[in-house]
């Protein structure tokens, strides 16, 4: 999973965004670089959400890189648009977990981030969707 | 006795979403295709390609189409997930007939949506169709998204993340796709069949749909116009069943332009491709 996706993904039972994300296995895959791709996905991304997230990966101190606020089109030069083209797109995080406001978790296992949620069991209680407390032991372990 | 009337029925229904014994290309190739399983996993599909489309229109002329199927998939759904069947070759079909229209859609770098990538075919033709774009493929079925993701990786298609989620409930609601594709589930099944799907996520959820088939496709059809880009179109699957012509017309109420792509018969249903977008000449 990378951080485009990531930026995307918010908590499918409260609709809770962002997620934040915890990062225990990483990997790193060259990407073509491409400015036009960078400036395209630039409006579709929340900003702040995507910086957060890249300061999971220490290398390279890319927090340095990357402007604080959301950048301007015209005002990007070429060692930025490679910042935000390397966080964006060659960062995967192979293992981790997404934490949602309300106590959700979410794990990512081999690159995949699992975001589907059972139906909590009539019979175990009444707990209902958005029961924070016992939301996250909702969350589906199947594929792990 | 009533019950014994129904099971029938159900069983006569059966077509080629469902686990395919009786799916006629997978009895055709049963039949004559004895070598496909002794090559090499590459060639594998490749080969099972090539021989739909002899099955379909002999002498066959496959060549365009046989470059976008390259790693080894199961033929029978015993590893738990959907085989690519009819359907799927239908849905690369109108891909490869529409590259033109998905470059354009996707110019200077788009984002894609493949909903329920299954085995991961029609992910890996959508990324190699449109290389500048990033796709994200996902499936409630753990064991389609770990086989999508295995596919990809042979493949070397970088461009593509994977997630485990249904429909578009696992995205905030401000994002938008320029391409997403729907294989829905669209057997119309009994309601005892799609709640094993929904409970149990596993291949069922490749083909429950519920009444007339059509359960999640509604679902589908309620929220997608929402995750649209103003250049983006969407390929769905669907069976005369589901009644094609009425989901043209829930698109249109939504605001979209609908069209039919593509239209085959597959032994006792009629498969359609059918084309949704928010620019007019998509529709």
């Amino acid at each position: 999973m990378r951080l485009l996706t990531h930026n995307m993904l918010h908590c499918p039972r409260t609709k809770a965004y962002p997620l934040q994300l915890v990062a225990s296995t990483c990997d790193d895959v060259q990407v073509p670089f491409s400015e036009a791709f960078i400036r395209r996905m630039l409006p579709r991304i929340q900003w702040e959400v995507f910086r957060e997230a890249a300061a999971q990966f220490p290398d390279e101190d890319m927090l340095a890189k990357l402007p604080e606020s959301t950048p301007q089109p015209d005002t990007l030069d070429e060692p930025t648009l490679k910042a935000i083209h390397r966080a964006l797109l060659e960062w995967h995080v192979v293992d981790g977990t997404l934490k949602a406001e309300n106590g959700s978790e979410y794990a990512v296992k081999n690159g995949i981030p699992n975001l589907v949620i059972t139906e909590v069991r009539k019979e175990s209680g009444g707990a209902d969707d958005a029961n924070s407390g016992d939301a996250a032991m909702d969350v589906d372990d199947k594929g792990q | 006795m009533a019950v014994v009337v129904e099971r029938k029925t159900c069983i006569a229904e059966r077509n080629t979403k469902r686990i395919r014994h009786n799916s006629p290309f997978h009895t055709w190739i049963q039949g004559r295709a004895s070598r496909p399983f002794s090559l090499p996993p590459r060639a594998q599909v490749s080969v099972k390609f090539e021989l739909y489309y002899a099955y379909l229109c002999p002498p066959f002329h496959s060549e365009q189409f046989s470059e976008h199927c390259t790693t080894a998939l199961s033929m029978d759904g015993a590893d738990g997930v959907y085989p690519s069947s009819e359907d799927t070759f239908l849905l690369i079909e109108a891909l490869e007939l529409d590259t033109s229209r998905i470059v354009d859609a996707t110019k200077n770098g788009g984002l894609c949506l493949d909903l329920g990538c299954g085995s991961g075919e029609v992910s890996e033709a959508l990324a190699r169709i449109t290389p500048t774009s990033f796709c994200i493929s996902t499936d409630v079925n753990h064991l389609a998204t770990t086989k999508t993701r295995e596919l990809l990786q042979n493949n070397g298609l970088i461009n593509v993340d994977i997630a485990l989620c249904d429909l578009f409930t696992a995205f905030r609601s401000t994002v938008r796709f320029d391409v997403i594709l729907f294989n829905p589930p669209y057997v119309p099944t009994d309601q005892h069949e799609l709640e094993h799907a929904i409970a149990e996520r596993d291949i069922y959820a490749s083909w429950a749909g519920g009444k007339d088939g059509r359960e999640v496709i509604d679902k589908f059809l309620a929220t997608v116009n929402y995750f649209l880009s103003d250049r983006g179109i969407v390929y769905l699957v669907t069976l005369e069943t589901n009644k094609p012509n009425e989901i043209i017309s829930i698109a249109e109420v939504q605001g979209l332009h609908a069209c039919q792509v593509l239209k085959r018969r597959a032994g006792i249903e009629t498969l359609y491709i059918l084309r949704l977008g928010k620019r007019r000449d998509d529709g």
